[in-house]
Parts: C-alpha cells; sequence; structure tokens
C-alpha cells in the first residue's frame, strides 16, 4: 500500500509516471468493466475513458488509505451509468456500483489470471490469445501456427492447466 | 486416465462454451475447473488495447506536463491553398498586402510558402500538382480599394462591393482569383473593420448539407457556433476554434458550388484531436507522426471532402 501511494505521489507531481499505475491497474480496471457490459468493445470504450478520466483528474486524488482501484472503480462505475443512460439501457445499480467483499475477490482473482497469462510459454499464450479474445477455430490457429490440430488441443490444455494451478480455484 | 480423453474433452467443452458463453451442463469434473478458467479467459483484454491506451495516456502525460510553444503568428486555424502557379504568391502580396515569412522548396518547382495577411497566416503548396480551390473571409480596412486591386490583378467580378441588406454596416464583395479560390472581402463600417471576435483572414468552406457540416465541425473539433443565419435553401454559420473562426455555407447557386477546403490546425495534443475527429466520423488521411519540419501532425477528411490536418510543435 507504501508503494502504492509513493506512485501515486510520483505521477502527480510527473504525469510520464502515470504508465507506473496503469501497468498495476489495467486488468484490474478491465475485468470489472468487462463483467459488467459484456461487450469487448464498450469494454475497451469504457477503460479507457477511465484512465483519461484518471490521468486529468489524477491531482485532485487524494490519498487516504483506500486502494487506488477503488477510486479507478467508482470513476467505471459512472461511466457505466452514463453509457447506460445515454443508450437507454437499464442498468443494474448493483452491477454498476457492485464494490462489496465478494465482488473485490473475483475482480482480483480475474485481473491475477489476465496478468498470468503473460508469463505463459509462447506458444500456449499465443494459442489462449488466439482462442478465446479472437475466438477462432482449432483448425484456423493450427494453420496459422503450422502446427496440428493434435498439438494445438494439447497447448490448450497445457495453458489451461498452468494458469488453474497458479491462480487456485474460484470461489462459487 | 490417459490425458488424451480429457484434452480432446476439454476442447469440445470449450467449443460449446465459445459458442453459447455458458459452462457446459455435463462435464468430467476433473475439467470442471479448467473451464471455469476458459470462462474467466473470455474476458481477456487484447495486447494490443493495453498498449495502445498505454501509448494514448502517455502521449497525454506527456503533452501535460510540457508547454507546448506554439509557432509565432500562427493562430490555431490556418488555411492551406493549392494554387498551380508560383506568381499566386505575388498576387497575395500585390492584392492583399501579404508578407511572406517562409519558404521551403520542397523539390523541383515545389515549394511551400506561408504568409501573414492582417492578423492571420495563410499556408500555401506551389507545384504539387493537385488543386483545390477554397473559399476565404477576408476583412480589410477599405474593401473598395482591395476590391479595385483584385479586379485589377485579373480576378473574376462574383458580387460586386455592396452593403449587406441584412447588416447596412457589413460592405463586402467577392471576386474569383485565377487559381479559383473565392475571396469574399468585406470591411466593418462601425467600429473596427474587423468585427469582434474575428481574425483577418478565416477558411469558409462552401458545402453541400452546411448543417450537417457544422455538426460534424462542432463534434469533431470542440468548435463554438457564433452565429447562424438560415433563409430558404441556405445557411450561413461561423464557428469558433480555438483562437480561430471558420465559416460554413450552404452551396446554393452556380458560383457557390461545393468547395471542400484544406485546414492546417495548431493544437496542444494533434494525437487528441486526431482521434476525436475518427470518432466523429472523419476518414484518416494520415495517422499522427514526427516530421522533420518541426510538427507532429495528422490528418483526416470529412464527408464534405475538406481536409483538416491538424498539427503539435515537437
Amino acid at each position: 500500500m507504501e508503494h502504492e501511494q509513493l506512485l501515486i505521489e510520483a505521477a502527480q507531481k510527473d504525469p510520464s509516471r502515470f504508465a507506473d499505475l496503469y501497468e498495476a491497474n489495467f486488468e484490474r480496471v478491465y475485468s470489472f468493466i468487462a463483467r459488467r457490459v459484456q461487450d469487448r468493445h464498450v469494454a475497451e470504450d469504457l477503460t479507457a475513458e477511465v484512465f483519461h478520466h484518471a490521468l486529468a483528474n489524477l491531482a485532485r486524488f487524494e490519498w487516504r488509505g483506500v486502494p487506488f482501484a477503488v477510486w479507478l472503480f467508482r470513476i467505471a462505475a459512472n461511466a457505466i451509468a452514463d453509457r447506460a443512460r445515454k443508450t437507454r439501457q437499464m442498468v443494474d445499480p448493483r452491477m454498476a456500483d457492485d464494490l462489496d467483499q465478494s465482488s473485490w475477490h473475483d475482480i482480483e482473482r480475474r485481473t491475477t489470471l489476465f496478468q498470468l497469462v503473460n508469463s505463459l510459454p509462447e506458444d500456449q499464450r499465443a494459442v489462449v490469445i488466439k482462442r478465446f479474445v479472437e475466438h477462432k477455430t482449432v483448425r484456423d490457429i493450427a494453420s496459422e501456427l503450422g502446427r496440428s490440430e493434435g498439438a494445438i488441443k494439447q497447448l490448450q490444455f497445457r495453458a489451461l492447466e498452468n494458469l488453474r494451478a497458479r491462480v487456485g480455484g474460484r470461489d462459487e | 486416465m490417459s490425458k488424451q480423453p480429457l484434452i480432446e474433452q476439454l476442447d469440445q467443452a470449450v467449443v460449446e462454451l465459445l459458442a453459447s458463453g455458458a459452462m457446459p451442463a455435463s462435464v468430467d469434473t476433473s475439467i470442471v475447473d479448467l473451464l471455469r478458467i476458459a470462462q474467466d479467459l473470455r474476458e481477456l483484454p487484447t495486447p494490443e488495447f493495453k498498449a495502445r491506451l498505454r501509448g494514448e495516456l502517455e502521449r497525454k502525460a506527456q503533452m501535460s506536463a510540457k508547454t507546448v510553444v506554439f509557432r509565432p503568428g500562427f493562430r490555431t486555424v490556418t488555411p492551406y491553398l493549392l494554387p498551380p502557379q508560383p506568381e499566386f504568391v505575388d498576387f497575395l502580396k500585390g492584392v492583399f498586402g501579404a508578407e511572406e515569412t517562409e519558404r521551403t522548396v520542397t523539390g523541383p518547382g515545389r515549394f511551400h510558402a506561408e504568409l501573414r495577411i492582417g492578423d492571420s497566416m495563410l499556408m500555401v503548396g506551389v507545384g504539387s500538382g493537385r488543386t483545390m480551390p477554397a473559399t476565404l473571409e477576408l476583412y480589410v480596412s477599405n474593401v473598395d480599394e482591395v476590391y479595385k486591386r483584385a479586379v485589377d490583378a485579373g480576378c473574376r467580378q462574383l458580387e460586386p462591393v455592396i452593403n449587406a441588406h441584412w447588416d447596412a454596416a457589413f460592405r463586402f464583395g467577392i471576386i474569383e482569383d485565377r487559381s479559383g479560390n473565392h475571396w469574399v472581402i468585406a470591411t466593418r463600417l462601425d467600429g473596427h473593420y474587423i468585427p469582434a471576435g474575428r481574425n483577418s483572414l478565416s477558411a469558409s468552406l462552401v458545402v453541400t448539407g452546411a448543417a450537417a457540416q457544422v455538426d460534424f465541425i462542432r463534434q469533431a473539433f470542440d468548435a463554438r457556433e457564433l452565429q447562424r443565419y438560415e433563409w430558404p435553401g441556405g445557411l450561413y454559420a461561423a464557428l469558433r476554434i480555438g483562437d480561430s473562426v471558420i465559416g460554413v455555407n450552404e452551396a446554393s447557386h452556380e458560383w457557390m458550388r461545393p468547395m471542400p477546403a484544406m485546414i492546417y490546425m495548431y493544437v496542444p495534443d494533434c494525437d487528441a484531436l486526431y482521434e476525436r475527429a475518427l470518432r466523429a466520423g472523419a476518414t484518416s488521411l494520415a495517422v499522427p507522426a514526427d516530421h522533420d519540419y518541426g510538427d507532429r501532425s495528422g490528418g483526416v477528411t470529412d464527408a464534405w471532402g475538406n481536409q483538416w490536418y491538424m498539427a503539435t510543435p515537437l
């Protein structure tokens, strides 16, 4: 927490240091938003909006011992609600601004998962991104990577096993 | 149990998961945890998005950290003309009293020139092989004298000098120069010859669908509408962008045909304005990049064919 306070103070003095706060919180904010809007493009727009807003208003942020992410989640919740109003969608206030303990735990678990993908061996990471982000078939991935379909399925299996081992189980 | 059937089972379950978004109804308990990981991975952000957003934020942070020093004498908006002949520069000097402040040779028979006219700047690109005649509004201290000089220099008279019927203190005439540009030359008769809030030289877009063009400029460039006159089949609006004004006219008769213009804008963050213009519906002409002439700039074109270049001094 002390480390985070130092990062915030550094970024308040020198905005170019905001990148450190971004790296520490990107997956967290994206995870918070993606779970609530269920649309990749909207999630990206809102995530961008949150970080642009945070950068523009960082000077007004006052450290009171609460994690920086909570401030970002508040901005995100407002952005989600604003967007829902503009698109005339009903927004469940529990979904837009659900920062209770269980939600926090779930966000942290997915944040860890998303960050761990980058530490996978390159071939496993490539399969995860092509399969789950780009929604490509095993056949297409095999063709792109010059591997057999069996090899791609094996990489998928190993990647998920690796991630499960590192992130742990999910509370249901 | 061999892993092979599990690998196949897992893939089949992933196919179902990706198709329906829901966990398959019955799967081997040994792969349930893996499927839950797979379910979460559907929300994995793309590395490209993360890198792109970081780049945007870094540029924004740099812009907020440094004070952008704009080029002396330049306003936010500078019209950019593409006359075919180099003599055009002499025409500007002789008729409008323009002062050439810079000339850069860009190739055989080609050059970029910058000229001061009154309190504004004009950019000129000669010899590119492209022409893009535009309409400009120019406030001068004596419209009758300048109009006569223009006609003597070979300009075609489009409207004689008159006092406007809608505003007797607004005296103006319109000419077409030999490069096809239209000049609305005007003098304000009460007070200063340049109306309050205006500058000597402004681009004036002539388009079909002026109301929509105004909406685009407001959205894309954060413009503020200063005035609007509407009449059956016609519209004129003046919009403020930064410290400059730009006119928008409905194309309404023979010589007032659509004339898309080229605009060069100096702004604190050209990347942000470029992105904003794209979000407002513009199409990219050039992604912002650093140039050896000292500006970082990019460009877009709008639905009416106007070309907007946004630049930030490096």
